[in-house]
């Protein structure tokens, strides 16, 4: 090992016993190690490069499955926020037109007096329009159309409907 | 053939190997005794030495001659090394004393180590130092690195490394004449 003067006299300087020992390296190696070590880097390198041939399909379907993966995540995504858009308003027309009065109570709102209106109901029937029409039942439903024709049939003039028809 | 013409032929396709090659058969050595000091056992010293020609090999295409191709390949060396040295640490969840115990073990079975007592102590009272001031001391002593070199190898101050140099030889000549 070359001894460079300024740093044997940089360490005699600062530790003494140390600059007067022999310096060599401590280890031993196995026989013909670094004889054969290239060799051995270079197999382990070429082993390291050589990949499983995939083919011109093998480089193409990952791309594609990745592509396709991600589309289909959108699809579902997507899908997902138009079922949960298109749902609200339908839901919104379809209780706006449960609420709607019907032709017939329209009539009635618009020509009974309300104190007359409210006389004969039933006490089923003293809750506000709207709310009412809500908890309708089909059955329900009918038999207040029913009430009301034969109401406007027993209170109203006739003159009175067939002017407005 | 000058580290540069090597440089220039490994980038080559058809020279890659030759130069590669004959890097490897320039530098191997060094490398291997920077790593084997710092490890001390052969089975890992010979790993880290495959791991850094392996990186040699993947990242000197775009090796940019700012530095030297030596200084380079010492750096990617200490990473090695101290890396290796980490994960032995947090593997075994060891303290900093329990891996130098280890290293000192394996000094001791004699049959990894050559020379005589002297050789023994000093290579014991190397383990004692912290890992980074090891890298420097073995720099300095062994590899008789100029500062200048080191600094761009450990990425530290010329006076940083001219202090830790110093306070390294103080502690092994202390180790060396107490236990004398």
């Amino acid at each position: 090992m070359n001894q460079d003067k300024d740093i044997h006299d940089e360490l005699q300087g600062i530790a003494p016993h140390l600059s007067r020992i022999e310096k060599v390296e401590p280890f031993e190696v196995p026989a013909s190690y670094f004889e054969e070590f290239p060799a051995r880097v270079r197999d382990i390198i070429a082993l390291k490069e050589a990949k499983p041939e995939t083919g011109w399909l093998g480089q193409w379907i990952p791309r594609y499955s990745y592509i396709a993966a991600s589309l289909c995540f959108l699809l579902i995504v997507g899908g997902f926020l138009v079922v949960k858009n298109t749902g609200t308003p339908s839901a919104i027309v379809a209780a706006s037109q449960q609420t709607k009065a019907t032709p017939n109570d329209e009539y009635v709102i618009e020509h009974v007096d309300e104190d007359v209106l409210m006389e004969p109901l039933p006490a089923a029937n003293q809750e506000t329009q709207a709310t009412k029409v809500k908890q309708e039942t089909p059955a329900v439903k009918n038999h207040t159309s029913n009430v009301s024709e034969q109401y406007i049939l027993e209170n109203v003039e006739e003159s009175t409907i067939t002017e407005e028809l | 053939m000058s580290d540069e013409e090597i440089i220039l032929h490994f980038k080559s396709t058809d020279t890659r190997s030759y130069a590669f090659n004959l890097l490897v058969r320039k530098y191997q050595q060094k490398l291997y005794w920077l790593l084997r000091r710092m490890v001390v056992d052969h089975d890992d010293a010979d790993d880290l030495l495959q791991n850094v020609w392996i990186k040699v090999w993947q990242n000197l295409e775009n090796f940019k001659a700012e530095s030297q191709l030596y200084t380079w390949l010492y750096r990617i060396s200490v990473n090695e090394a101290l890396s290796h040295l980490d994960k032995k640490k947090r593997r075994f969840f060891l303290p900093l004393g329990d891996v130098e115990a280890e290293l000192g073990n394996k000094i001791d079975t004699g049959n990894t180590i050559s020379g005589d007592e002297l050789q023994i102590k000093l290579q014991k009272a190397i383990l004692k130092l912290p890992e980074k001031q090891r890298v420097v001391f073995q720099l300095r002593y062994y590899d008789e690195m100029p500062y200048e070199q080191m600094s761009k190898v450990l990425d530290t101050s010329v006076g940083a490394l001219k202090a830790s140099y110093h306070h390294a030889a103080k502690k092994i000549e202390a180790f060396i004449v107490g236990t004398d």
